[in-house]
C-alpha cells in the first residue's frame, strides 16, 4: 500500500486553498481499504497490548484493555464489517477514539498519516453505499487516487453498539 | 454551557428549587402554628428572593406571581390577613405552579405565560378574605397548654379554621429571649409565679385603653408585667380593642390577681398559670407536632392538629424550639457546602486508583522478599506500605461517606404528599418519620423518591381504611403511615409500614393464577412472602377500580425495578386487618467490594464476598442430574450447580476430577458455580463497564489488579439468568488449543508450565499471537546486539564466547551457570585427565531428537581442548552421523561440562570438609570420574529413550542425612515416582531413579504412544512398567560403567516402584537416620523442567574398597 503523499499537492495548491478551511483526518487501513477518522475524536494510538475477554458480548468486541486505569473496549473493525477477524501484524494498532466522555478502541491493520482535506473536496454521502457498513461513512474524499472513507464517530458508537 | 435562561440558569435552578422546598415546608409549619412570626418571615423572604431571581433570569411572569404572593404574605405578616385553610391551599397552589415552571426550565423549556388565573385568585382573596374577621376576635396569648386537646372537625390534616377559638392573629407572641428572661427571673426568685392573663372589656366600654392601663398599673404594684399585647404605649395612645393579653410575674395568687384586675366594665378575666417550657436544647428529642423547617431535623410530624398526641406541647414550647432550631439550622446550613457530584466522582476515581496502586506495592514487597530474603529494610518498607494501605482505605471510606446523604431530605417531601392524599381520599392519616439521619448513597437517594411515593400512595389508598370503618374495627380513627430508615448489618433498610387492613393473600393469589403467573398446584407450596411478591408483576393489581392515585399496577413495578437496579431486596410482611410493611434493603457500600477471585483458564473473575457462602471441592461423581439440571448434595442440602465455563463461553475441561465450587446465596437459596481454580480474596474497587462501553449481562463491572490485570466482577442474578437462557454459546463447539501462558496470575495449585490449554477464542488467539511476536522481538534484539558486539572483537575467545552465549539463549537456558560458563571456560581447569580428542562426537542414529533451534557452534568444538578422557570410551560406542546429532551431543556435553565445573568448585567448597575426611582427594577424584561416566551414560540413554533433549547437572557428592539431602535437592517437596534398584555384588547399595510426577506421567504417556489420560496421581500399570524400564536402563548404565572401571561385579536388581514426596521415597530407601554418602544428579528437560533425578546411595565401606580398585 503506497502512502498518500500529499506534500507536493499541498504545496501546489497552497495558494489556492490557503483561505479555505480544511479538516484533518487520521487515515488507516482495514482490510486494505483506506478509512479516515476525524482527528479531533482520535485520542490515542497504541501498539497492541494483551486484551481481556468479555464473555457474552458480540464477536467483534475483542475485549477490554487497561488504559492507565480506565477500562476501554476494543473492537475488531474488520469483524464488524462482517469479514473475518483481523490478523495481528507488526503494523497493527489500536486507535482510541473519544466521544463525549466515552472512550473506545478500534483494531486496525495499519495507521497511515494525518491528512488535511479541504472542505470543498469532502463529499458527504447521501446515497447508500453498497456496503454493510454504509451507514458509518460520513463523507468520502479522494486524495492522490485513493478513496478515503471517513467514518463518523457518532455513527460508530451506535454501529458498534456501545452503550 | 448556558441554559435556556442564559448563563445563570443553573444557579437559578439550584436556588429556586431549594426555595420552593423551603416554602412548602414552611407553609406546612405555618398551618400548625398560625402566628409564628419567624416562619412567616421565612416564607416572605423566600418569596421575595424568588421574585427577584425569577426577574433576573427573565421569567417575568413568574416574578409577577411571586410579587402577588408577597402581597398576601405581607398582610399575613402584618396580621391583617388570617391564616386559614383556604389561604393555605391557595398558597400551595401557587407554589405548585411555580414549581412546575422551574421543573420545565430544568427540562429546557422556558415557560413564560402569564399566570393570570392564579393572580386573579390571589387578588380576589386579598379583597375578600375568609369570613372570620380578626378585629373582633378575642386576643389571647398564643401561649397555651389547652390547645393540644382540640380536635378539628375537618379532615385529619392540620386545618385551623377561623372557627377555632384559640389561635388569633392578635395573640401575644412570646419569643425565645422572653423565655430566657422569664427563666432568669424565676430562678432568681422561685417564689414568683407566672401567669398569663386575659382581660376582656365590655364591648361598649368607653376609653378602653385607659382602663386597661389602669388595670396594669394596679397589677404592677404586685408584680411584673412582663409583656403585653397591646403594649402599654398602644394602650395609652387610644386602644380600642376589647382584649388585653399579658404575662405577669407575681408572688400573689390567682384570686388576688382577679381582684386587682377587676375594675369597672371588665367583662371577663382569665388568669392561668403559665408553664414555661424548658430551655429548648433539652427538648430536641421529644415528639413535637411541628414539622421541622430544615431537612436535618429529627421529628415526628403529624399533619393533623395535635389531636392524637397525648404528648402535650405548648405553643410557646414550639415557638421557642422552632426558633432555636431555625438558628441552629442556619448554623448547620453554613457548615455545609454544595459540591458538584462530578467532582466527587472524580475524587472517588482517584482514590480508587490509589487503592489499586497500593496493592501493587504489596506485590513488589513479596517479590523482593523472594529475591533477596528477609531484611530489616524490607520490614520498614512493609510497615510503611501497610500504613499507606490503611490511610487510603480510610480515605476511600471517607469519600464514600461524602456521597452519603441523609434520607431525611427525601422523607420530608412526603408530609405534603400525605396531607394531599388524605384530603383526597377523605381518610385521616398520620405520617411518622423515623431515622431521617440514616444515610444512603446519593444515587440511591435520588432514585428512591419515586418508588416510595408509590408505596405511600398504595398504603393510603388501599391500606388505610376509612375513619368510620377503622373505628368499627376498634382502631384509631387516624391511620398511621410510618417511614423508617435504619442500618441493618451491612445494609440500609427503608421501611414503610401502615396499620391498615393488610394484604389480602387470597385475592393476590387468585389474581396471580388468573394472570397466569403461577398454577394452582404450585400455589400451594408458596410462602406468604412469595405470594406477596406477585404484586410486583407488571400490571398486577387487585384493585377493583382504578383511581387517580393507584390501581393500575404500575407503581409496584417501579419499586421492583429500583430494587433490582441497586441490588437491593424487598421483604413484605402483612397481617390482615392489622397492617402491612414493606422493607427495602440496600447494600451499603457501593464501591469497595471484597471478593473471591477465581480463574478460568487464564481469565480472572471475582465473586462478591457478600454473596459467597463457602467454597468447596467436589468430585465428578458427586454431581448428579435432576430434571436436566445438575445438582449436588451439600451436607444433606440439594443445591443446583452451574458450570461457570458454560456461562462465560469457555470450553469444557475434561481432565479435572476434583472441581472447586463456589457456593453463593441467591434469593434465600444456595447454589454453586463450578470454576477452574480459586485464587484468593481481593478488595476490588469496581469500575463500571458502562462508562466506556455498556453493561454486560452477568457482570457488575470490572476492576484492575495491582499488576494491571483486568478482573471481571460477576453479577449472580445475571449469571443465573444467562444460565437459564438459551442463547449461550454452545460450548461443545469450542475447541482447545495449547497456548502460551500470558497471565501472571497464579492460583494456589497451578504448576508453572509454560503452556496450557485455552479455548480458541479470537481474543485468546490474538493474545497468543501478540505474545509470540513479542518474544520473537525480544530474542531478535538480543541477537542483533550480540552480532554487533561480535563484529568488534573477533578473537577466538570472543567468538567462542559470543557464539556460546547465543546458543544458550536460543535454547532458553536461563541458568546463571551458563553465563558463568563463559568465564569459566577460560579459566577452569578440569581436574580430570585431558585429552584433545576429536571433538566430533555424535550419538547413534537411533537417536530421534527434536530439532535444535540453535546454530551450530562448529568453531567452538576445537576450542574444547578440555575434552577429557570421559569421552574416549564413548567414541567407541558411537558413530558419527549427520550434523544434527553432532550438535545435540555437543550440547549435552557442553552443558554437562560447564555445570560440572561449577559444581565441582561449589561442591568442594561446601562439602569438602566432611567428605574429605572420609575420602582423600585422590579417591574423590576417582569416584567422581566414575560417577561422571555413569551419569553421562545415563543421560544419553535417557535422552534416547524419551526422545527429548536432556540436560544433566554435575553430580553432587555429599555426606549428608535425609533432611540435608532433601534440602539440597531442588523440588524436593514435589511428588515423585521412584524406582529403586538395588545394587548387589561387590558393591551394595541403592540406586534411586525419581521422576517428577508431572513429567513422569508425560514421559510414560509419550513412550506408550497412548492417548490414554492418566487419571489424577496414579499411573496405569503400563506407565509404571515403562518408567521401570527407563530406570532400569539408566541405572544399568551407571552400574555398568562403575563395574567396568573398578573391574568388579555389580548387578542391578529388579526395580521397585515407590511413590510419594521426596522425603517419603527417601525414607523407604534409607530409613536410618545416619549420614550417608550420596551422589545425585538431576536431569532436566527443556530448560528448567525437572524430569527426574538419579540418586546413588552406595554402602560406604564397600565404596571405599571399590574406589581403591580403580586405577
Amino acid at each position: 500500500m503506497s502512502a498518500i503523499d500529499l506534500r507536493e499537492d499541498n504545496q501546489e495548491n497552497e495558494e489556492e486553498y490557503l483561505a479555505e478551511e480544511v479538516e484533518q483526518f487520521l487515515t488507516f487501513l482495514v482490510n486494505e481499504e483506506f478509512f479516515g477518522l476525524e482527528l479531533l475524536s482520535v485520542h490515542e494510538i497504541l501498539k497492541p497490548v494483551p486484551v481481556t475477554r468479555i464473555p457474552n458480548v458480540e464477536e467483534y468486541v475483542l475485549g477490554v484493555i487497561n488504559l492507565r486505569g480506565e477500562i476501554i473496549p476494543i473492537i475488531d473493525l474488520k469483524k464488524r464489517f462482517d469479514l473475518e477477524f483481523t490478523e495481528l501484524k507488526a503494523s497493527s494498532r489500536f486507535i482510541v477514539i473519544m466521544k463525549d466522555e466515552k472512550r473506545f478502541g478500534i483494531f486496525v491493520d495499519e495507521v497511515k498519516q494525518v491528512i488535511k482535506v479541504p472542505i470543498s473536496q469532502l463529499n458527504y454521502t447521501t446515497d447508500d453505499l453498497a456496503l454493510s457498513y454504509g451507514k458509518l461513512i460520513e463523507s468520502v474524499s479522494r486524495v492522490n487516487e485513493h478513496l478515503i472513507l471517513n467514518l463518523g464517530v457518532n455513527q460508530m458508537v451506535d454501529f458498534l453498539q456501545i452503550a | 454551557m448556558a441554559g435556556i435562561l442564559g448563563e445563570y440558569t443553573e444557579l437559578f435552578l439550584e436556588e429556586s428549587e431549594d426555595q420552593i422546598e423551603e416554602l412548602n415546608s414552611n407553609l406546612l409549619l405555618l398551618e400548625n402554628d398560625h402566628h409564628n412570626q419567624d416562619i412567616i418571615n421565612d416564607i416572605f423572604r423566600a418569596a421575595h428572593s424568588l421574585k427577584s431571581s425569577a426577574a433576573f433570569v427573565g421569567l417575568y411572569h413568574l416574578s409577577d406571581l411571586s410579587h402577588k404572593m408577597e402581597n398576601l404574605l405581607q398582610k399575613i405578616r402584618e396580621g391583617t390577613l388570617e391564616v386559614n385553610t383556604r389561604l393555605v391551599n391557595l398558597l400551595f397552589k401557587c407554589f405548585d405552579l411555580i414549581k412546575n415552571s422551574i421543573n420545565k426550565v430544568s427540562d429546557g423549556i422556558k415557560v413564560d405565560e402569564p399566570y393570570s388565573d392564579m393572580i386573579a385568585l390571589l387578588d380576589e382573596y386579598e379583597k375578600n378574605p375568609d369570613v372570620s374577621d380578626n378585629k373582633a376576635t378575642k386576643n389571647k396569648p398564643s401561649v397555651k397548654e389547652s390547645n393540644s386537646k382540640e380536635k378539628s372537625d375537618n379532615n385529619s390534616t392540620s386545618q385551623k379554621s377561623g372557627t377555632k377559638n384559640k389561635t388569633n392573629p392578635d395573640a401575644l407572641v412570646i419569643s425565645l429571649e422572653d423565655v430566657h428572661e422569664l427563666h432568669q427571673e424565676i430562678t432568681a426568685d422561685p417564689n414568683l409565679n407566672l401567669y398569663k392573663i386575659r382581660i376582656i372589656l365590655k364591648a361598649d366600654t368607653p376609653m378602653k385603653g385607659l382602663r386597661f392601663t389602669l388595670i396594669l398599673q394596679n397589677l404592677k404594684t404586685n408584680g411584673i408585667v412582663f409583656k403585653s399585647k397591646p403594649t402599654e404605649d398602644e394602650l395609652e395612645s387610644g386602644y380600642t380593642g376589647t382584649s388585653l393579653y399579658f404575662v405577669f410575674l407575681t408572688k400573689k395568687r390567682e384570686a388576688e390577681i382577679h381582684e386587682s384586675a377587676n375594675i369597672d366594665m371588665v367583662e371577663t378575666i382569665h388568669v392561668n398559670r403559665l408553664k414555661l417550657p424548658e430551655l429548648p436544647n433539652k427538648k430536641k428529642e421529644e415528639v413535637k407536632e411541628e414539622k421541622p423547617t430544615e431537612k436535618s431535623q429529627e421529628s415526628k410530624t403529624t399533619p393533623s392538629s395535635n389531636a392524637q398526641n397525648s404528648l402535650e406541647t405548648s405553643k410557646l414550647h414550639n415557638v421557642g424550639e422552632n426558633e432555636d432550631k431555625a438558628i441552629s439550622d442556619s448554623r448547620i446550613v453554613l457548615k455545609s457546602i454544595k459540591v458538584s457530584s462530578d467532582k466527587l466522582d472524580q475524587l472517588m476515581n482517584n482514590v480508587g486508583e490509589l487503592v489499586i496502586t497500593n496493592s501493587g506495592f504489596q506485590k513488589i514487597y513479596d517479590d523482593l522478599i523472594a529475591l533477596f530474603g528477609e531484611d530489616t529494610l524490607f520490614n520498614d518498607l512493609k510497615l510503611k506500605v501497610d500504613q499507606i494501605n490503611r490511610i487510603s482505605k480510610d480515605l476511600q471510606t471517607g469519600i464514600m461517606n461524602i456521597r452519603m446523604v441523609p434520607i431525611g431530605s427525601v422523607f420530608n417531601r412526603f408530609t405534603r404528599l400525605v396531607r394531599d392524599l388524605s384530603l383526597e381520599t377523605n381518610k385521616k392519616v398520620n405520617l411518622l418519620l423515623k431515622g431521617e439521619n440514616t444515610e444512603l448513597d446519593k444515587k440511591v437517594i435520588d432514585a428512591i423518591g419515586e418508588p416510595l411515593i408509590h408505596l405511600i400512595r398504595n398504603s393510603i389508598d388501599h391500606g388505610i381504611e376509612q375513619p368510620n370503618e377503622r373505628i368499627k374495627r376498634g382502631k384509631d380513627e387516624y391511620g398511621t403511615v410510618e417511614l423508617n430508615a435504619y442500618q441493618g448489618g451491612s445494609n440500609i433498610m427503608v421501611e414503610i409500614r401502615d396499620d391498615g387492613k393488610g394484604l389480602n393473600r387470597a385475592k393476590i393469589l387468585e389474581k396471580a393464577i388468573a394472570n397466569g403467573l403461577v398454577t394452582k398446584e404450585e400455589s400451594s407450596s408458596l410462602s406468604d412472602n412469595d405470594v406477596y411478591q406477585f404484586i410486583f408483576a407488571a400490571g398486577f393489581s387487585t384493585a377493583d377500580k382504578v383511581t387517580d392515585i393507584s390501581g393500575r399496577g404500575v407503581g409496584m413495578n417501579v419499586v421492583n425495578k429500583l430494587i433490582q437496579e441497586f441490588k437491593g431486596k424487598i421483604i413484605i410482611n402483612s397481617q390482615e386487618g392489622i397492617g402491612t410493611s414493606f422493607t427495602l434493603s440496600f447494600p451499603q457500600a457501593l464501591a469497595i467490594i471484597p471478593s473471591i477471585l477465581v480463574i478460568m483458564e487464564e481469565e480472572v473473575y471475582a465473586f462478591p464476598l457478600s454473596e459467597v457462602s463457602e467454597t468447596i471441592k467436589v468430585n465428578l461423581e458427586q454431581i448428579t442430574t435432576l430434571e436436566g439440571h445438575e445438582i449436588i448434595n451439600l451436607r444433606g442440602e440439594v443445591l443446583p450447580i452451574y458450570r461457570l465455563n458454560h456461562i462465560i463461553g469457555l470450553a469444557d475441561r475434561k481432565d479435572l476430577t476434583e472441581l472447586p465450587v463456589v457456593i453463593v446465596n441467591y434469593k434465600s437459596r444456595k447454589l454453586g458455580f463450578i470454576v477452574d481454580d480459586l485464587i484468593g480474596k481481593h478488595e476490588t474497587v469496581i469500575k463500571s463497564l458502562a462508562k466506556n462501553y455498556k453493561n454486560v449481562p452477568g457482570l457488575t463491572g470490572a476492576t484492575i489488579m495491582g499488576d494491571g490485570t483486568i478482573i471481571l466482577v460477576l453479577d449472580i442474578p445475571g449469571l443465573i439468568e444467562l444460565a437459564s437462557s438459551d442463547d449461550l454459546v454452545e460450548t461443545s463447539d469450542l475447541k482447545f488449543k495449547e497456548m502460551f501462558r500470558t497471565s501472571s496470575v497464579r492460583s494456589l495449585e497451578t504448576s508453572d508450565s509454560e503452556k496450557l490449554l485455552k479455548t480458541s477464542h479470537a481474543t485468546n488467539l490474538f493474545n497468543e499471537k501478540l505474545f509470540e511476536m513479542r518474544s520473537k522481538d525480544k530474542s531478535k534484539t538480543k541477537r542483533d546486539r550480540h552480532r554487533n558486539e561480535s563484529q568488534n572483537g573477533r578473537t577466538a575467545a570472543g567468538a567462542r564466547r559470543e557464539l556460546e552465549k547465543t546458543n544458550k539463549e536460543l535454547i532458553e537456558k536461563a541458568e546463571t551457570r551458563q553465563q558463568d560458563f563463559v568465564a569459566m571456560e577460560e579459566t577452569a581447569q578440569l581436574k580430570l585427565e585431558n585429552s584433545n580428542s576429536d571433538s566430533k562426537i555424535s550419538l547413534t542414529s537411533n537417536v530421534s531428537l527434536e530439532e535444535v533451534k540453535s546454530e551450530v557452534i562448529q568453531e567452538s568444538q576445537p576450542a574444547k581442548e578440555n575434552q577429557d578422557e570421559l569421552y574416549t570410551h564413548l567414541e567407541s560406542k558411537v558413530s558419527s552421523e549427520d550434523e544434527e546429532h553432532k550438535r545435540k551431543a555437543s550440547e549435552i556435553i557442553k552443558g554437562f561440562i560447564e555445570q560440572k565445573n561449577e559444581r565441582i568448585k561449589a561442591v568442594q567448597g561446601n562439602q569438602a570438609s566432611e567428605v574429605s575426611e572420609l575420602l582423600n582427594q585422590d579417591q574423590l577424584r576417582k569416584l567422581e570420574s566414575i560417577m561422571n561416566t555413569g551419569m553421562m551414560n545415563a543421560a544419553m540413554v535417557l535422552s534416547q529413550l524419551v526422545g527429548k533433549e536432556v540436560e544433566l547437572f554435575v553430580p553432587d557428592i555429599s555426606l549428608t542425612d535425609k533432611e540435608g539431602l532433601a534440602r539440597d535437592i531442588r523440588y524436593s517437596d514435589e511428588k515423585f515416582f521412584g524406582m529403586k534398584i538395588r545394587m548387589n555384588g561387590d558393591l551394595n547399595g541403592n540406586l534411586l531413579m525419581m521422576f517428577s510426577e508431572e513429567n513422569g506421567k508425560n514421559v510414560a504417556k509419550e513412550l506408550l504412544r497412548s492417548k490414554e489420560e492418566s487419571n489424577g496421581n496414579t499411573l496405569s500399570d503400563d506407565s509404571i512398567s515403562v518408567l521401570g524400564e527407563i530406570s532400569n536402563i539408566v541405572c544399568s548404565g551407571v552400574i555398568n560403567s562403575l563395574s567396568n572401571k573398578s573391574k568388579t561385579e555389580i548387578l542391578p536388581s529388579v526395580p521397585e516402584f515407590i511413590t510419594g514426596s521426596f522425603i517419603e521415597v527417601l525414607d523407604i530407601v534409607k530409613p536410618e537416620r545416619t549420614k550417608f554418602l550420596s551422589m545425585h544428579t538431576e536431569f532436566n528437560q527443556e530448560g528448567n523442567n525437572l524430569l527426574g533425578l538419579l540418586l546413588f546411595l552406595p554402602d560406604f565401606d564397600e565404596l571405599v574398597k571399590l574406589i581403591a580398585k580403580i586405577k
